[in-house]
């Protein structure tokens, strides 16, 4: 018995002088850490609001939102500081939003995603394609935004987060009214609607009777049947139970819960006539080719965007045959780099036009020469042949 | 003049004829998994030679306090203490570093190189002994540190000092193709082979 008081006042013993140590240290470097943070934020608030004046901060359940000004005190936009769930823990990042509620640019703060694999969200490239969209945009993977192969949980999580939180920011701040479906106004009888789920539309049956929705089915969803069961039938079970689409959605799966939401409102908005805006079919790229043959001789420099950055080429054409295509400039990861170089101006040479394969270890890239390439020959044949001949 | 040479040896020890990687081969998990650029291994050695001095002065100071039974959650706790301050010192004083190396520093605690040290040597020795032999352990597990990430880095990226472009010294120019295996992890493993045998080789030469 003494012998155990003994011991466990010495573990304590230690505790405490483990803790004393650490909570000097953390006196010391709390601020200079909070600081750097506070500093980085300035600066990040600086890069997509240029110029800006103060801010206003306002606390909401979904996170933090600075409404930034300008010197006249006109809105200039909105940050975001908000979490997303991803595949392990909390995705913190900002979203800073132009006063028209488009997306100026993403940030991520901080995350636990797992390296290699979950960080790619911290790539341009993902960043990126958020740019320009607004709450008015789907913001669906598959739709206007890709998702990453490999990383298909992080970087969901981060487009379902943007997709509310412009939403969030267009409803609160900037005076965006939501369509509300009165459901009591539908008329009886069964609607068919349907929605993106995590793998792939979710089609529901819905049934309203006497101003009161009765029944949800599911008819054809492509979910991971293990994810599913968390979110159906639930999800259905509270709408039906609160009459009201504004259910929690935070179960084991939020994403097919969130499907399915919206699969009732489309189903719903369609039965009391408000337009749904149904999944275009992506525009095929219309394939640019440059007449080689009437392209001068001469060497031509052209850049196109590649995965990381901007590649610069230089194109020599003698003959109206492309003689030499050499890369000046680029910022890609030399290891994905090497899939593509010197194989597409290879292929390029060789074939003589611009229809080739750029599926390769490194696709981003491979398209960033190829559009370079025809980005330095379309430039010679605008510029009245002339071009930068040297 | 008898017990300084004590000290001396002790210090020595760790660095060469006992190196932690290249003789006892422990705490490999960071030696494979920092080792992509020099200023990784070089932060990497440094952190964990701050956490060994750490740890041997607290334990030998409180050597003869600990009961033997619970000496291994005290040990633990003590080396916990001195890691999570050297990532809070690295979160304040090197942010950049503090990313690259991630995972890596929370996970000195369970670096078998410390608590080996501890307990086989800092739990039964004077408090400067004990010091020396830390020193001499946490510059032995950076020299070996330093040595890898040198060849991972001019091997598998082509520079030295990187990644940071400001002071990256591009070695072999623009037309030199990096040989992708050694900034991976498996090419850590050849690496650490081929340094072992030159390692090997070199104290077998000069009877080491």
């Amino acid at each position: 018995m003494r012998d155990i008081i003994k011991l466990s006042l010495t573990l304590a013993l230690v505790g405490i002088i483990s803790a004393s140590l650490l909570t000097a240290a953390h006196n010391v470097t709390d601020p200079i850490i909070q600081e750097r943070r506070e500093a980085d934020y300035r600066a990040a608030l600086e890069d997509f609001f240029p110029g800006f004046d103060h801010f206003e901060t306002e606390e909401l359940d979904e996170g933090q939102f600075d409404l930034i000004y300008d010197e006249d005190g006109d809105l200039m936009g909105i940050m975001a500081t908000v979490a997303a769930l991803g595949y392990d823990g909390d995705i913190d990042y900002n979203l800073a939003l132009d006063s028209e509620g488009e997306i100026i640019g993403v940030r991520i703060i901080a995350h636990t995603e797992t390296p290699g694999i979950g960080d790619v969200i911290e790539r341009d490239s993902f960043k990126e394609q958020f740019v320009g969209k607004s709450y008015e945009d789907p913001i669906t993977a598959g739709e206007d935004v890709d998702i990453i192969s490999g990383a298909t949980v992080s970087a969901a999580a981060m487009i379902n987060s943007i997709r509310q939180t412009t939403q969030v920011v267009a409803e609160n701040f900037l005076g965006v009214e939501v369509v509300e479906i009165d459901i009591a106004e539908v008329p009886d009888g069964t609607y068919e609607g349907s929605a993106q789920g995590f793998a792939g539309p979710i089609v529901v049956e819905v049934e309203v009777s006497d101003g009161e929705i009765v029944s949800i089915e599911v008819l054809e969803q492509e979910e991971t049947a293990t994810y599913f069961v968390e979110s159906y039938p639930l999800i259905p079970e509270q709408i039906i139970e609160e009459q009201s689409l504004d259910v929690d959605t935070q179960t084991g799966a939020t994403i097919s819960a969130e499907g399915i939401v919206n699969a009732v409102e489309n189903a719903l908005m369609e039965a009391v006539g408000i337009e749904v805006e149904t999944e275009e079919e992506p525009v095929e790229e219309e394939p640019v080719d440059v007449d080689l043959g009437e392209v001068p001789d001469g060497t031509y420099e052209g850049s196109a965007e590649g995965f990381m950055g901007p590649i610069v080429v230089e194109v020599e054409v003698a003959g109206g045959e492309i003689v030499s295509i050499e890369i000046l400039d680029h910022e890609e990861t030399p290891e994905y780099f090497r899939e593509a170089n010197p194989l597409i101006p290879e292929r390029i040479m060789e074939e003589q036009h611009f229809d080739i394969d750029t599926q390769t270890g490194a696709t981003a890239s491979a398209e960033g020469i190829l559009n370079a390439v025809l980005d330095a020959l379309s430039g010679a044949l605008n510029n009245g042949g002339g071009g930068e001949e040297n | 003049m008898e017990q300084k040479n004590i000290y001396i040896q002790d210090l020595t020890r760790g660095i060469l004829k006992e190196n932690p990687v290249f003789v006892a081969l422990l705490g490999m998990c960071p030696v494979l998994g920092v080792t992509g650029f020099l200023f990784y291994g070089f932060g990497m050695g440094v952190a964990t030679t701050l956490v060994m001095i750490g740890g041997a002065l607290l334990v030998s100071t409180l050597r003869n306090y600990i009961p033997q039974q619970i000496r291994i959650p005290c040990f633990i706790v003590i080396i916990a203490t001195f890691v999570t301050l050297v990532d809070m010192s690295l979160l304040a004083y090197q942010p950049a570093l503090h990313e690259a190396l991630g995972v890596f520093v929370p996970l000195i605690v369970c670096n078998c190189l410390i608590l080996g040290r501890l307990e086989a040597f800092s739990s039964k020795r004077p408090v400067l002994r004990s010091v020396s032999d830390g020193v001499g352990a946490g510059l032995g597990f950076t020299l070996a540190l330093v040595l890898l990430a040198l060849v991972r880095e001019v091997f598998g990226q082509g520079t030295i000092l990187g990644p940071d472009p400001e002071s990256a010294i591009v070695l072999f120019g623009a037309n030199y193709e990096p040989i992708g295996v050694f900034a991976q992890p498996a090419g850590a493993f050849i690496a650490l082979g081929l340094l072992l045998a030159g390692v090997n080789l070199f104290m077998k030469r000069f009877n080491i």
